[in-house]
């Protein structure tokens, strides 16, 4: 099974590109960051994670949608490819079996 | 949207230069948006401080800008197609290439010239396996202003006695060169003579080509002589193994045996002779047997060998106590006369020297190769920077002047994805072409100017030492190098064209943008300040030689006596002194200039005079000014003691006026407490750089003569001479006529000023050579590109001088300014150059105008040529084209 290895930070980068589905670019990718996590991470550090991300081939990118406030700046839009649906949804499936293989863990304990 | 309210535009710029073009776009517009985002809810100045901290967190490896070449394909393919282009656009532009070879060869033939210098200055007497063990014994005073002050001359025990006391000493030699006369068969040749212990040969690597140097330890009757030297009295192929060669020594022609023949003492050895003499030779004469076992005739060079790896700060320590030991009979004097006052302290001591240091210690010459001040070393390599910096800016001014025309190769190269990095490299790899094109004329250059600069920097370097593959490998990298960096400002510049703007619009050229009027200021003020330097500096060495010197010089000859017997030289005197074309004749001892020095102590002050020791009708025979008193009487009652001084002398001693005052403390050759009889006028007997020093001039016949200085009439020089070496043949046959003419003596000082000079001169004219070439293809540049606006000015009826001159305002105006400069410089520089000197012109305006007129008249002549092509243009056919 190829593993690839991928931090915390980048996991949530994915999981929000993939949720955004193909509206996903920097500046929005940071709002919704902040939304769910409350972090405000840098659009340096974003974008480095972006980049390693892109690297190991897990997401897409392309490039249009100008607007105004960007100085007519085209958009860098990121999206999901199946090898990142794969990564995460294989994160998911260990994580859900090991969760529930803790004793006094299962999903009626989960959710109260 | 309010015009101010933007993201700081330098951050942008910033963000420009180092991130890289792929990322740029989508993170400029991220920080952009987030910009406007936070205006809305926030200050500007909180959007704008948050738009530079995260600016500076982009800067991330990941979205830097390479910096190295990022090509994966083989760049040597990209380097083929520039050389080729390079090659063409060399091959087209015919006239820019010859003016860009010859000025980035001359600048690399500067630059090699400096490098071959160098090379062989800083290589001095590093050949010898030992060179690291070998010191050179030197005398050190350990207080100011005493009897003992820096001294290379050595007492003939101190070799022995170093031998004896320490054990890391290995060996040791002694020697004093001396120029001798030889004789072989009917031929006279002069010899740089060593007089040498054998131990020469162990200690430093002069190679024995034939014979045995060890004969000389037994026989002291044996020498050695050099294969140049050899080969010039012998002839060349010659077996000279045991052939005899006669000497002069102390008057007499002494036979002596060739032991062996050794190689030639390569030309970056301090030591250097000719023929090597036993030094039992010189210990043997009067002179010699005296100086055996004292401690005060100080005459002899002397080396030691170190045992290797021996404690050199153990051995120093211990000189003061060695001084002690050995010179404990001077010190008592010194102690009772008051001269000295530390019985525990000497006041010198005999410290080594080491031997990689002579040719750069100034103070200390060897009488062998003189030393040289690293002074110099930093001046001549300035003056080769000089020359590559005009060099270079030729390439640029010019290259950039006719960039307009391949602008559209640059925009053809852009359009089709070339890097900006890719074109610099381009234009990079094109004047490291020309800068190899240029090393092969500037080995023609080299060949060319090398007799000239070996007699300004008193040199031996040969064309030949430029094919030895180091030295080739190193001018190879210059030439490179000086391309590269003629090419650094151009590759920026047109790397940097921007592919649309040359497309649409239609440049051209004929601009002369602040950069390029910079670049010809400095070039030109340069080349000024270097001829400014040559007029002052040849003004103030025809001041110091036309200055009366206060000494009749004109028509004297100094005719060298050899250690002849005194009375067969007074009976030639006579003789002489009858015939008709002579004025006067007078035996001197030595001949000017003067540094004869004595010394002695009275009441703890030491003092110093120069001494002339000369004939009683000196005075008057050669025109010497008495102020007070009176000279020699020509026969007695004057007695040695009678002596005249000068009028510095005067002031040394504090005498106001003559009133038969003594020199107390003076004991020098059986004269003790001379008495003053007169005073002379002040006259230069060394050169005007230094202050007219004390001097005395004493009839004593214990100051041996050694010369005649012959005052002639006026009347045909050679002709008083033929007559004057036929009276000496008749008197001595088989001696050598040797004589010069005074005024040559004291020009002579002057010498190496006047190689400055003409350093100076040499430099300056390069330079503004370079300068010329360069405003001539400026100019060019400059005329053709406003062919079209010259068309329009006929055609309303403006002359071609009218417009010629036009341009030429333009021109001139820049070379102003730069004589501006480099006369200020210039006047800095030099007078404290001037200050150096105790006599001394002032800089005028003169030498300025001088500069200026010379600058001028020369770039008059680089632009006269734009004047007939001026005149040429033809505004129906000018016009039409366009």
């Amino acid at each position: 099974m190829k593993y690839t290895k991928m931090g915390e930070f980048e996991e949530l980068v994915l999981l929000v590109v993939g949720a955004l589905d193909g509206e996903a670019y920097g500046v929005s990718i940071r709002k919704m960051l902040k939304q769910h996590t409350g972090r405000n991470p840098s659009i340096g550090a974003l974008h480095s994670a972006l980049n390693r991300l892109e690297e190991k081939g897990l997401i897409d990118s392309d490039e249009y949608g100008a607007t105004a406030e960007r100085g007519g700046r085209r958009k860098r839009f990121f999206k999901i490819n199946p090898a990142g649906k794969n990564v995460l949804r294989r994160a998911f499936e260990l994580r859900s079996e090991l969760i529930y293989s803790i004793p006094g863990m299962n999903l009626t304990n989960l959710n109260s | 949207m309010k015009a101010d309210k933007r993201p700081p535009a330098w951050a942008d710029r910033f963000l420009e230069l180092l991130i890289s073009d792929d990322k740029l776009e989508m993170l400029q517009g991220d920080l952009h948006e987030l910009f406007r985002e936070r205006l809305t809810t926030h200050s500007l100045w909180y959007a704008r401080s948050m738009y530079l901290i995260d600016a500076l967190g982009l800067l991330r490896p990941f979205a830097l800008k390479s910096f190295i070449p990022s090509s994966v394909t083989n760049p040597m393919i990209m380097f083929e197609n520039y050389l080729k282009t390079g090659w063409r656009n060399i091959v087209r532009e015919k006239w820019f290439t010859v003016i860009n070879l010859i000025s980035l060869s001359l600048a690399i033939t500067g630059l090699s010239i400096i490098f071959l210098y160098l090379n062989s200055e800083l290589s001095f007497d590093k050949f010898h396996t030992n060179s690291e063990n070998i010191f050179r014994m030197v005398r050190q005073p350990l207080s100011e202003g005493q009897q003992f002050n820096e001294d290379i001359n050595m007492p003939e025990p101190l070799a022995k006695a170093l031998e004896n006391d320490f054990a890391s000493i290995e060996n040791t030699v002694r020697m004093y060169p001396d120029n001798q006369l030889l004789r072989n068969g009917q031929d006279f040749f002069r010899a740089e003579v060593l007089l040498s212990d054998p131990s020469l040969f162990d200690i430093f690597d002069f190679p024995l080509l034939a014979g045995d140097y060890t004969a000389l330890i037994k026989d002291p009757s044996q020498v050695i002589i050099s294969r140049e030297f050899a080969n010039r009295i012998f002839g060349n192929g010659v077996d000279v193994l045991n052939r005899t060669i006669e000497l002069r020594q102390a008057g007499d022609f002494k036979s002596f045996t060739v032991a062996g023949v050794a190689a030639d003492p390569p030309r970056n050895s301090t030591i250097q002779f000719d023929i090597v003499v036993p030094l039992q030779n010189l210990l043997q004469t009067d002179f010699g047997m005296e100086t055996i076992d004292s401690w005060n005739d100080a005459y002899l060079l002397t080396f030691i060998q170190l045992r290797a790896a021996c404690d050199q700060q153990g051995l120093l320590d211990q000189m003061p106590e060695f001084w002690m030991r050995h010179r404990a009979t001077a010190m008592e004097i010194m102690l009772e006369n008051g001269s000295w006052d530390d019985p525990a302290r000497p006041p010198a001591i005999y410290a080594p020297q080491p031997l990689r240091e002579l040719h750069s210690s100034v103070n200390f010459g060897t009488r062998m190769v003189p030393p040289v001040d690293p002074w110099k070393y930093w001046v001549l390599s300035a003056m080769a920077l000089f020359i590559l910096l005009l060099g270079c800016i030729n390439f640029t001014l010019l290259t950039i002047g006719k960039a307009t025309r391949r602008a559209a190769e640059i925009g053809v190269r852009k359009t089709f994805g070339a890097r900006r990095s890719q074109l610099a490299m381009q234009f990079w790899s094109e004047s490291a072409l020309t800068g190899l094109l240029a090393l092969s004329m500037a080995l023609l250059f080299l060949y060319i100017t090398l007799p000239r600069v070996n007699y300004l920097l008193q040199t031996d370097l040969e064309i030949h030492q430029v094919f030895a593959p180091e030295v080739l490998l190193v001018l190879l990298v210059i030439a490179a190098g000086t391309g590269i960096l003629a090419g650094i400002y151009p590759s920026i510049i047109l790397s940097g064209f921007d592919p649309v703007r040359i497309f649409r619009e239609r440049n051209s050229g004929g601009h002369s943008s602040f950069f390029s009027k910079s670049l010809i200021v400095i070039q030109f003020a340069v080349s000024a300040f270097f001829l400014f330097g040559a007029f002052v500096m040849n003004d103030q060495i025809n001041f110091m030689k036309q200055k009366d010197p206060g000494i009749s010089r004109d028509g004297v000859v100094v005719l060298s006596t050899q250690q002849l017997p005194d009375q067969d030289i007074r009976t030639f005197q006579k003789e002489l002194e009858q015939e008709s074309f002579v004025n006067a004749v007078s035996a001197i001892r030595f001949t000017l200039p003067i540094y004869a020095n004595a010394g002695w102590f009275y009441n703890e002050e030491y003092f110093r005079a120069n001494v002339l020791a000369a004939d009683r009708n000196f005075i008057e025979a050669f025109g010497l000014e008495l102020t007070a008193g009176r000279g020699f009487y020509a026969e007695e009652p004057d007695s040695v003691s009678a002596f005249v001084v000068n009028e510095a002398f005067m002031d040394m001693m504090g005498y106001e006026q003559l009133d038969g005052q003594t020199i107390p403390g003076y004991n020098r050759r059986g004269v003790q407490e001379p008495v003053i009889i007169g005073v002379v006028k002040n006259f230069h007997f060394q050169s005007l750089e230094n202050e007219i020093q004390p001097m005395i001039i004493t009839i004593n016949p214990n100051e041996p003569f050694s010369n005649l200085m012959i005052r002639m009439r006026a009347g045909e020089v050679s002709r008083n001479l033929d007559l004057t070496k036929d009276l000496w043949r008749d008197h001595f046959p088989e001696q050598a006529f040797e004589f010069s003419f005074l005024s040559d003596d004291l020009e002579a000082e002057y010498a190496g000023q006047e190689r400055w000079n003409s350093t100076f001169r040499f430099a300056g004219l390069i330079n503004i050579f370079i300068a010329c070439l360069g405003l001539f293809g400026f100019s060019t540049l400059f005329v053709t590109g406003r062919i079209r606006e010259i068309g329009i000015r006929k055609v309303m009826g403006a002359s071609s001088l009218r417009i010629f001159t036009r341009f030429c305002i333009q021109f001139f105006s820049l070379i102003i300014v730069a004589c501006l400069i480099a006369g200020m410089a210039g006047y800095l520089v030099l007078s404290r150059w001037l200050q150096e000197f105790a006599y001394n012109i002032s800089i005028s305006l003169t030498h300025f105008l001088l500069m200026t007129c010379v600058v001028f008249i020369l770039a008059a002549l680089a632009i006269a040529y734009q004047f007939i092509k001026t005149r040429e243009v033809n505004p129906a056919v000018i016009l039409r084209e366009g």
